[in-house]
């Protein structure tokens, strides 16, 4: 899986942890802003093969977050997981986008609630 | 299973820089080497050229012939091996004109590299020679035999994808077709090498629905010989306001739409030796995109994000033009029509790629794959102004997309007054205008980046579930039934077919006067 390879690989560049989880990929972000910043959380995300053509999709997180706009669904990753249909607003596929998909992520974050 | 076909491809800026060094002032033979990659469909490897590299000083010379010193051939190869990819040798005949076969000198000296090349790169040697009066191109793949029984394939085509689509056809392996009584009006219009050029080209229609269909019959019509349509998808009641060919038999029986793109071939077909090929699959599944590959031109009829972003891909990775569009009506919320666009482009090397137009969007091709917007509760969900959720269609507005994607078609291959494709066009109903589309790939688009990566692409396929169920999802009630109706209807049709056949007997004795 290359894309997933690729994927992993750019965040491991920008200093993140990464677990693979089957087809997903449990990343380890460190939040700036909003009512988790300061902490660790464990996003979820489903890479696919021809990333980073194509971005990933889906955003899991714990139970306890809730992104405006609703649309939370059962998570592959089990009890105690959401995921959010979120797209990335622009996405253009060039080298390195696993800093876009991140600074994604950090903006759904910085706009959660925590319960 | 057939041999596999072979074939050779270049963008327009590659033979540039091969014509300002093989095209001589002088008159005099020239040479050079190359790299290439490989591209594999089903039946056919397309050898792409990649990088010209050309000779140093005292590597070459240049005596009325053209010889190379060994250590240009080991350089070459040296060069091609690092870049992981294979050696052509070039060379070319400066009075020659059209498809060349190869000399005994020429094959000698290719055959003297041709394990060279192989062992140093793991691909075959790939021989191309330029007709300098014409500049048709030639090609044969050094693919069979060992040591100094090293043999040739030939290519049955090099196409350049440049301002236009320049295709040169080996004759034995691609016969010219004979013009047929019935393209008289049609011959006329640009003449019987221009057609002989057409009707060879390999035509893939991605998409058998309300712009499919009616440009499956148009390529017909015109003599197209070797026309694919691909299409997991089966005929509905609510299709027939707008598929061409499409009864309510068919929506009963829940035929596949191959079946009504089958059947209008059968019926519109001026070539003399036809070859229609229907694939009940997706572009999106790997055996969909190895069949893309077989082709020289595709059109892409499809509004969903996926197959555009495999066509996307092919268009750049594999040097296959795909000529893309598609409608969007704009209905008023309180009733009546604020406007419908149609859009039209050619998408490959040197033009804008379908997502720096705006044609799709690659956040949108994982939703697909993972079957969301096939699923009705995740598309209520989205927002009425998302446009995954536009489903409005108009017949006569179809017929106006399929007009608008075959005259793309009409200027990459006829090029009127040498003028080839438009760039992309959209059209408005309100104003009854079209104009321009003025748009250009980002400077780091991936897919301008790509032109020839060919099956070193990143694999855009996978499985494609919605595709799988059309073909396995049929009752054995409405299956038998859809057999015994299909049985009744050959028996109907070969009557037609014959009385056709004497029909067109009759009307070719009448124009010899008999």
């Amino acid at each position: 899986m290359p894309g997933l390879d690729e994927f992993e690989a750019g965040l491991s560049s920008l200093g993140l942890r990464t677990e693979r989880r089957g087809d997903l990929v449990v990343v380890q972000v460190d939040v700036p802003l909003g009512p988790a910043a300061g902490t660790l959380v464990d996003v979820g995300t489903d890479p696919p093969s021809d990333f980073p053509r194509v971005p990933p999709h889906w955003v899991h997180l714990a139970d306890r977050f809730e992104l405006p706009g609703g649309g939370r669904n059962p998570s592959e990753l089990g009890p105690g997981w959401s995921k959010w249909s979120r797209q990335h607003p622009r996405w253009r596929g060039e080298r390195g986008a696993a800093s876009q998909w991140l600074a994604h992520i950090r903006s759904l974050l910085a706009e959660a609630t925590v319960a | 299973m057939s041999p596999m076909r072979y074939s050779t491809a270049m963008s327009g800026g590659v033979e540039t820089a091969l014509l300002e060094h093989l095209d001589r002032s002088d008159g005099q033979e020239e040479l050079c080497f190359a790299t290439w990659r490989p591209s594999t469909g089903r039946h056919r490897q397309t050898a792409l050229v990649i990088e010209p590299v050309l000779p140093l000083r005292g590597e070459r010379h240049v005596h009325g012939n053209a010889s190379f010193e060994s250590v240009y051939a080991l350089r070459a190869s040296k060069v091609a091996a690092q870049r992981e990819e294979g050696l052509v040798f070039l060379h070319s005949h400066p009075g020659g004109a059209g498809w060349q076969r190869l000399g005994g000198p020429d094959a000698r000296a290719e055959a003297s590299i041709a394990n060279l090349a192989r062992e140093m790169t793991g691909l075959p040697l790939v021989g191309m020679t330029l007709a300098g009066r014409d500049g048709s191109w030639s090609s044969r793949v050094w693919d069979r035999g060992r040591g100094r029984d090293v043999r040739h394939s030939f290519c049955e085509s090099v196409r350049v994808i440049g301002s236009h689509l320049r295709v040169t056809f080996n004759d034995e392996l691609r016969p010219r077709p004979r013009p047929q009584p019935t393209q008289r009006r049609t011959i006329s219009a640009w003449g019987e090498t221009v057609q002989a050029d057409m009707a060879r080209l390999r035509v893939l229609v991605a998409g058998a629905g309300s712009v499919g269909l009616h440009i499956v019959e148009s390529l017909a019509r015109t003599g197209i010989e070797h026309i694919g349509v691909m299409d997991f998808d089966r005929v509905e009641f609510v299709n027939l306001d707008r598929l061409h060919g499409a009864t309510p038999l068919d929506a009963l029986l829940r035929r596949p739409k191959i079946d009504v793109a089958r059947r209008i071939l059968r019926h519109a077909a001026t070539a003399e030796k036809p070859f229609h090929e229907l694939f009940e699959a997706s572009v999106c599944e790997p055996a969909g995109l190895e069949a893309v590959l077989d082709f020289d031109v595709v059109f892409s009829c499809t509004d969903r994000p996926w197959p555009r972003h495999v066509l996307n891909t092919v268009a750049y990775a594999d040097l296959i033009p795909v000529i893309d569009g598609g409608l969007r009506l704009e209905p008023r919320p309180e009733g009546g029509m604020r406007n419908a666009y149609w859009r039209s482009q050619v998408v490959t090397a040197g033009r804008p790629c379908l997502v720096c137009i705006g044609q799709y969007d690659p956040a949108h091709v994982q939703l697909e794959r993972d079957g969301s917007l096939d699923n009705p509760t995740y598309i209520a969900g989205l927002p009425p102004e998302c446009a995954l959720r536009a489903n409005q269609n108009v017949s006569a507005l179809s017929i106006a997309a399929a007009s608008a994607l075959l005259n793309q078609f009409l200027s990459l291959v006829v090029a009127p007054s040498g003028v080839g494709d438009p760039g992309p066009l959209r059209h408005s109903l309100a104003t009854h205008r079209s104009e321009a589309v003025d748009v250009a790939c980002v400077d780091a688009c991936p897919y301008s980046q790509s032109v020839g990566e060919g099956d070193r692409r990143l694999d855009p396929t996978g499985p494609h579930e919605a595709a799988r169920r059309a073909r396995t999802a049929d009752p054995a009630g409405r299956r038998l039934l859809r057999a015994g109706v299909g049985g009744v209807e050959r028996g109907a049709t070969g009557g037609a077919a014959m009385l056709t056949r004497i029909a067109g007997r009759f009307w070719r004795a009448q124009q010899r006067g008999d």
